[in-house]
């Protein structure tokens, strides 16, 4: 216990020295995709729930934050709440609707759910979501609670969305290390089984989407306080692909991968952007390369490694970082 | 045996679109017997387990739990009504240790939406979860995948799985399948243990193990009961032994 703290706390600390060999806005944006790939990895790596529509969390958590502080002049925290509230609901009721159907058949159907939030933005809503400009004219953010800050500041809004970052990353570990994240691992594994133990496991499957897409809507609230306006993309189906390509590349099977994956995924998109417009094309076949070397992802591999290391081998390097850990 | 009946159904049957699996069965199972459940290929052995697990929902009948009717509602009330089963095809969860196989079943007297506590902390659970360990003998084999088990140890945690859901009944789908003689013999005596504590069906194709260790046995055929009675009675019917027992 005190070691899986441990390992928190390890992270954290790399987080924080983000910026140091990062810029700022890199750096941020980081964290905000890191959590949104977590957020959807306590479905897919925690649950074995395929989600091809979890655009519709991240965006509607930075709709309801943006549509709070355009409008009715919210605090950071309320319009989080509000984004929270909303992004939970609508994964409750999606996971509700769907439920019953299995793997693809289910991550299509909530694909679908989620392209007529994409199009209810772009336009019958359009006289307040902005439509196709994204939602616009969010004043610069000051923290008012429990410290004052200018989230206009880089440096200020780095610190504000790491500690928000942090509380997630802790509540969703005990989440997923709870009777009922034991119970979600169950249902990855058999859920005829567990099923026959007694479970009711469409209810296990909607909380555990319900959670994921929770968390999803946190990730979209920080996104709208980061950038200070609300794109349209946040709901487009291709950000429900962002964060399965970070998870698959960072290793569905780990707790911290998709935040890894996160970091590599943006930093290349940051970077490689720079020099050309086609940035996809390189950080796809970057993705490819990596995934090919990695199967189980980054840090799953290297975890299968460790576990594998051989306690004879002092030379390994896998032995040292098994001692290590 | 005057015992009281625990699980008894009344014209039951399934069909599968045109195909009636299981016609008709009315079958009274009595509380601390073994029940065989024999007949050949295809009699709808296990089609009948499944509707009383509930893992189908029959198409007509009843099934009385405890006087109570329990056709039709899902598989996971009437586990924990007290009705488990363990399965012909051995169910397991292969990626998580043995241990936690059976804690994650255990778990579900306990606490089965409980999104804050340390699964690991749950001491009443984690003690039960090693007691039936204990019982089937893997305790030495607790922190090993359940996956990597050999094919005998995992019919055993299939069974503990089932024995940490707290059952009343046990419904045992081919307890000894794919097992060697000796391994058989085990699982003979460990089934008759179970016995002093619960209800136990069982379906078997092993004969030897069928005629010894049963008090009753029920002989399917073509989804309908053919006959009824003591291993010795059965053992002599006629019907049965042109059915099944000896004649093709």
């Amino acid at each position: 216990m005190i070691k899986e703290y441990a390992h928190i706390a390890i992270v954290a600390l790399i987080l924080l020295t983000l910026p140091l060999w990062l810029n700022f806005t890199t750096a941020t944006d980081i964290l905000v995709f890191g959590l949104y790939a977590m957020a959807f990895n306590v479905a897919l790596g925690f649950a074995g729930i395929l989600s091809f529509g979890h655009a519709a969390f991240f965006g509607v958590g930075a709709y309801a934050a943006g549509l709070a502080l355009r409008y009715f002049g919210a605090s950071v925290w309320t319009a989080i709440f509000w984004a929270v509230l909303c992004a939970s609901l609508v994964a409750l009721l999606m996971g509700a609707l769907c439920v019953k159907k299995r793997g693809v058949y289910f991550a299509l159907l909530i694909a679908a759910f989620a392209q007529m939030f994409y199009f209810l933005a772009l336009s019958p809503l359009r006289f307040i979501t902005g439509g196709e400009d994204g939602l616009k004219g969010i004043e610069v953010l000051k923290l008012k609670f429990p410290v004052h800050a200018d989230l206009g500041h880089p440096a200020a809004l780095f610190g504000f969305i790491f500690c928000i970052l942090i509380v997630c990353i802790l509540v969703m570990h005990r989440f997923v290390h709870s009777p009922l994240g034991s119970l979600m691992k169950g249902l990855e594994e058999n859920e005829p089984r567990l099923r026959a133990c007694g479970y009711n496991t469409n209810a296990v499957k909607i909380w555990a989407f319900a959670v994921s897409g929770l968390f999803s809507g946190v990730a979209g609230a920080l996104y709208t306080v980061n950038l200070g306006y609300v794109p349209l993309d946040s709901l487009y189906w291709l950000n429900s692909g962002t964060p399965l390509v970070m998870t698959l590349l960072g290793g569905m099977h780990t707790f911290f991968g998709p935040l890894l994956g996160a970091g590599i995924f943006i930093f290349f998109q940051d970077n490689v952007s720079v020099y050309t417009a086609r940035w996809e094309f390189f950080v796809g076949a970057l993705v490819v390369i990596l995934i090919l070397i990695f199967p189980g992802g980054i840090l799953g591999t290297v975890k299968e490694k460790i576990a594998q290391a051989d306690e004879g081998d002092r030379q390994g390097i896998w032995f040292w970082l098994k001692k290590l850990s | 045996m005057a015992q009281k009946i625990i699980l008894e159904t009344k014209d039951l049957e399934k069909d599968f679109g045109g195909l009636r699996a299981v016609r008709k069965v009315s079958f009274a199972l009595r509380h601390g017997e073994i029940r065989s459940i024999i007949g050949p290929n295809g009699a709808g052995k296990t089609t009948f387990f499944n509707l009383l697990s509930g893992r189908l929902q029959p198409s007509a009948g009843s099934i009385f739990y405890q006087g109570r009717n329990i056709a039709g509602l899902p598989q996971h009330k009437i586990c924990r009504l007290g009705v488990a089963k363990s399965h012909q095809i051995t169910s397991i969860f292969p990626k998580l240790t043995v241990f936690e196989n059976v804690r994650l079943s255990a778990q579900m007297r306990v606490t089965r939406n409980n999104f804050w506590s340390r699964s690991q902390s749950l001491r009443q659970v984690n003690e039960r979860a090693l007691e039936i360990l204990n019982e089937v003998g893997m305790l030495a084999k607790k922190d090993i995948m359940a996956g990597n088990l050999p094919h005998g140890d995992q019919r055993y945690l299939d069974i503990a799985i089932a024995m940490a859901t707290e059952p009343q009944i046990l419904l045992l789908d081919e307890p000894t399948a794919g097992m060697t003689p000796a391994e058989t013999v085990e699982m003979v005596l460990f089934v008759q243990k179970l016995a002093k504590t619960l209800t136990i069906a069982l379906i078997e194709h092993d004969m030897g193990v069928v005629m010894h260790i049963s008090h009753y046995i029920t002989v399917l055929h073509n989804g309908a009961i053919l006959a009824e009675g003591a291993p010795e009675e059965i053992h002599c019917n006629q019907e049965v032994q042109r059915v099944y027992l000896g004649g093709h």
